[in-house]
């Protein structure tokens, strides 16, 4: 009884709800009718978050900067140093605006994802709401970022050397009867880029997220006090990890799109 | 006049082991998508398994001869 009730309990409980995204409302434009999700609405608040938060930390150009613009400024130098400049060389400044608007993107995105903006609404006005949700736990939307990336790094590679040199680079020298094979497997590789990228940042949202709705399920659950203080001491202690993995996931995108990018530009082979 | 030379902040004697840091993934993506080439030539000519081992061979060996090239052209 007590496992039948139990199994009752986290079928109610599914842990991967909080992922899945939710229609908020509908968005008319002339005789098209667009349904906006919570994801889609993350999206356009970590966008218009930027947009505010960024120019504040570099509206007093300041030689010794503090504060949020000292935070700002040294995230920006360490990506275009030590991420962009090793290797893309003297294409650096050509790309460092495309790979810091991809870092700052996705660490909101997935900053935001930690912040129960659903829940802080409900406490405040009482209502039921979806406005919240970890936007890259969507595989179309880590997709669409990987997909940008792969546009970015094969037009940038095709200005760069021109077409006919672009595919000719495409394959090291090999023998030619070894052509076609080499050729097709390079072919499928790039494409299997953007989705590892696609892949890797979406999985790793999602079993953190996941993680965590299922610690909050053994609460419901257990129905037991010591099993409840477990269960928020392992919360806490996943939410800093989710926080960690907030920036090594904007950071991992970010450093594999810049070398990406590199493939394409420099001759690899 | 000094003899210091500036240092030309575009050359990095930093090691270029970060290149391969998405290989692994790139390399079973491949596979996976050769053996399921295979696998759907195998249920079109009910030939299993033997365009499914073809293209698992053909690209685990195919990726591998990619790896020793770029490597050696380093």
């Amino acid at each position: 009884m007590t496992i039948y009730l139990n199994n009752f309990v986290v079928s109610q409980f599914d842990p991967l709800r909080p992922l899945i995204p939710v229609k908020l409302f509908d968005l008319k434009f002339g005789d098209y009718t667009v349904g906006v999700s919570n994801h889609m609405f993350m999206i356009a608040a970590a966008g218009v978050l930027l947009l505010f938060l960024l120019p504040l930390a570099t509206r007093k150009k300041r030689l010794a900067p503090k504060g949020f613009q000292n935070l700002i400024e040294s995230i920006c130098v360490f990506l275009r140093e030590e991420v962009a400049r090793p290797a893309l060389h003297e294409n650096t400044d050509r790309f460092i605006s495309f790979i810091w608007t991809m870092f700052f993107f996705i660490l909101t995105l997935n900053l935001l994802a930690l912040v129960p903006s659903d829940s802080i609404i409900y406490l405040v006005t009482g209502k039921k709401n979806h406005f919240g949700g970890p936007a890259t736990a969507n595989i179309w939307i880590t997709g669409g970022l990987a997909i940008t990336t792969f546009f970015v790094s094969h037009i940038a590679g095709i200005k760069k050397q021109g077409i006919k040199n672009y595919i000719v680079n495409f394959i090291p020298p090999v023998p030619w009867p070894l052509i076609p094979l080499i050729f097709f497997l390079e072919l499928i590789t790039a494409f299997v880029r953007p989705f590892a990228l696609a892949v890797r940042l979406f999985a790793n949202i999602v079993a953190g997220h996941t993680l965590i709705a299922t610690l909050v399920g053994m609460i419901v659950v257990f129905k037991s006090y010591g099993i409840a203080a477990a269960s928020v001491a392992a919360i806490v202690a996943m939410s800093f990890l989710e926080l960690l993995v907030a920036f090594i996931q904007a950071y991992i995108f970010t450093l594999l799109s810049t070398l990406f990018i590199s493939f394409s530009i420099t001759n690899e082979h | 006049m000094s003899d210091n030379k500036v240092p030309d902040r575009d050359s990095s004697d930093k090691p270029d082991y970060l290149k391969w840091a998405s290989f692994g993934l790139e390399f079973g993506g491949v596979i996976t998508i050769f053996c399921y080439i295979g696998f759907q030539i195998d249920a079109a000519l009910n030939s299993s398994p033997w365009f499914l081992l073809a293209g698992f061979f053909l690209s685990f060996i195919g990726m591998l001869y990619i790896l020793y090239k770029q490597t050696k052209n380093k």
